[in-house]
């Protein structure tokens, strides 16, 4: 599995189970949690178009789908409410100005490496792999 | 002149604004460059000086006055209460232009330019100009029906005024650089459309979002005869719509009954005797896993009555959310690693100081149970986590490679995020 998509996915299994943890308090009725699962659930939905254009193996391709898929159910699952509204607004929330459910989306900053997608890191990989002296290409780095 | 009755529906669309004599040619929109939408229902006022402009326009005798602020359902709106109303020929747009929705530039290249295949305002400079919402006929209706009366930026009534009598003039009266005069009704029946609300929040809407929004709201090509079909049968609506909310009302209510009847088969089945549950158990394959479950809660509010309960009350909110992380870390790679551990023993130990406060607190002995009994509980499933500090860091083992960040203390960062109320 490509390390780009299994990132994104550790960070995803991370920041859903804490929006699950928040949805069972007042932020069930908030904007905020609301906005924070939309999130995930694009974010998800465009890894899968980057998946599918992706040159990685069909197998890995299928690993991440099946990863993909999990974390979309559980995303669909959160419970928020339909009419919601930001509970500072509404006078709920007093934590400060600080948000709890955008607070968790942020681990996902917390991911900075690979910086380039996964396809253009596998070239870089095979590009590594050709001796600049001779040209001659290696599966593992040889020195000539 | 000709004037025409407007749909029966008109105007199709509520929102904020007020409605004057249905014969009039002009209409107006003030931008409202305030925090309404943010409001909760019970505090959100128009600015005055907005709210004044409004009913200038409509005392003036304008067909309709409103305020504007979304550059995508806003305009949505006004599309559809205006082609409804083949009277209105003018739309005269004032008031300060909205600070990030750029709506009065949005209106404004609307009518100018229209829109592209993609549904996006050409040349609006607004964020999310996108109409998703609305059939391309009444888009196009709307910029043949109008003529703009840019006064974008003016808040001075004594001009909207002018504006708006000049409009209604049946002689060719100058105001700024037009020549105004009430031409008449358009000379095409009123289109009676709604926001199909395909795109509840289009401002959440991202480019490359858009071609597959598109698929999702294209419209039938509609032959001329059906159109002319849908006309006739438009006096047969009334009976139809009793029929289709009927027929609902009974879907509805099966759909209920089923549902209550699962409710009834779920309880019976908690109650069930445990060497029942047993073999019940063997029959359901394994979940797939993934994310441990949170035990569910129903929502109760809780209204901390000191600041010092609400402190507590903050920080265990907090808790929650970290835990919830940390378990699922828990679930991966971070199992085997040195982070995790350090936040979950950081997590520990102001834990247990909360714990500490909490008892020497001024909270009633009440309060005080329930606040321990939660801190108490999320100390046992710290308990349950990796605490060994010695580990290798999985970054150096090479398995984790996110870059320079780290989850497990990123979580436990989401603590910062309160700051209110203050330590007592």
């Amino acid at each position: 599995m490509s390390s780009y998509f299994r990132n994104q996915l550790r960070g995803c299994d991370v920041v859903l189970a804490t929006l699950q943890a928040f949805s069972q308090d007042i932020c069930r009725e908030c904007i905020g949690l609301s906005g924070a699962r939309t999130k995930v659930i694009k974010g998800l939905k465009k890894l899968r178009m980057d998946l599918e254009e992706a040159s990685i193996p069909e197998d890995d391709k299928k690993e991440v789908t099946v990863h993909i898929e999990s974390c979309e159910k559980i995303a669909q699952a959160i419970e928020v409410m339909e009419e919601c509204e930001c509970q500072k607004t509404a006078n709920s929330c007093k934590i400060g100005p600080g948000c709890l459910p955008l607070g968790a989306l942020d681990l996902m900053n917390e991911i900075t490496a690979p910086a380039i997608k996964a396809e253009e890191k596998e070239v870089i990989k095979v590009a590594k792999l050709v001796c600049e002296k001779c040209g001659a290409e290696e599966s593992v780095p040889v020195v000539h | 002149m000709l004037k025409i009755q407007p749909t029966s529906t008109y105007p199709p669309e509520k929102g904020c604004y007020l409605r004057g004599n249905d014969y009039s040619p002009v209409a107006v929109v003030v931008l409202m460059n305030a925090p309404y939408g943010a409001m909760p229902p019970e505090v959100q006022t128009i600015p005055k000086e907005i709210e004044n402009l409004v009913k200038v326009a409509i005392e003036t005798g304008a067909a309709l006055s409103g305020t504007l602020q979304t550059e995508n359902i806003g305009i949505e709106k006004i599309v559809c209460n205006i082609v409804a109303n083949p009277n209105i020929r003018y739309l005269v747009v004032c008031g300060n232009e909205v600070e990030g929705h750029n709506t009065g530039t949005a209106i404004k290249a609307l009518i100018q330019n229209g829109i592209d295949a993609r549904r996006t305002i050409i040349g609006s400079q607004a964020k999310t100009p996108y109409l998703f919402n609305i059939p391309l006929e009444a888009i196009s209706r709307f910029r043949e029906q109008l003529t703009l009366i840019d006064l974008i930026g003016q808040i001075d009534p004594e001009v909207i005024m002018k504006g708006v009598w000049s409009c209604y003039q049946e002689t060719p009266t100058p105001f700024k650089e037009f020549m105004l005069y009430d031409p008449g009704a358009y000379s095409d029946y009123a289109i009676s459309s709604s926001l199909t609300l395909k795109v509840k929040q289009p401002e959440e809407v991202e480019d490359w979002e858009i071609d597959e929004i598109l698929k999702g709201i294209e419209e039938p090509q509609e032959p001329p005869a059906e159109k002319l079909k849908k006309i006739g049968d438009e006096h047969m609506k009334e009976k139809r719509a009793t029929l289709t909310i009927t027929k609902r009302l009974l879907k509805v209510t099966e759909e209920l009954s089923q549902i209550a009847r699962l409710c009834i088969e779920e309880i019976e089945g908690l109650e069930m005797a445990p060497e029942d549950e047993v073999k019940k158990e063997a029959l359901v394959p394994a979940p797939e896993k993934v994310i441990p479950a949170i035990k569910p809660a129903a929502l109760v509010k809780e209204e901390p009555e000191t600041e010092e309960e609400l402190y507590f009350a903050n920080q265990l909110k907090g808790f929650n959310g970290v835990l919830a992380a940390f378990q699922a870390l828990d679930g991966d790679i971070c199992h085997d690693g040195c982070s995790l551990p350090a936040a979950v023993i950081k997590a520990q130990k102001r834990l247990k100081r909360l714990k500490e406060d909490i008892g020497n607190s001024s909270v009633s002995e009440e309060t005080k149970q329930r606040l321990e009994g939660r801190a108490n509980e999320f100390i046992e499933r710290l308990e349950s986590l990796p605490q060994d500090k010695s580990q290798p860091c999985q970054k150096t083992v090479g398995n984790c490679t996110i870059g320079a960040g780290c989850f497990a203390s990123g979580a436990l960062k989401l603590l910062d995020l309160i700051t209110q109320s203050a330590q007592p």
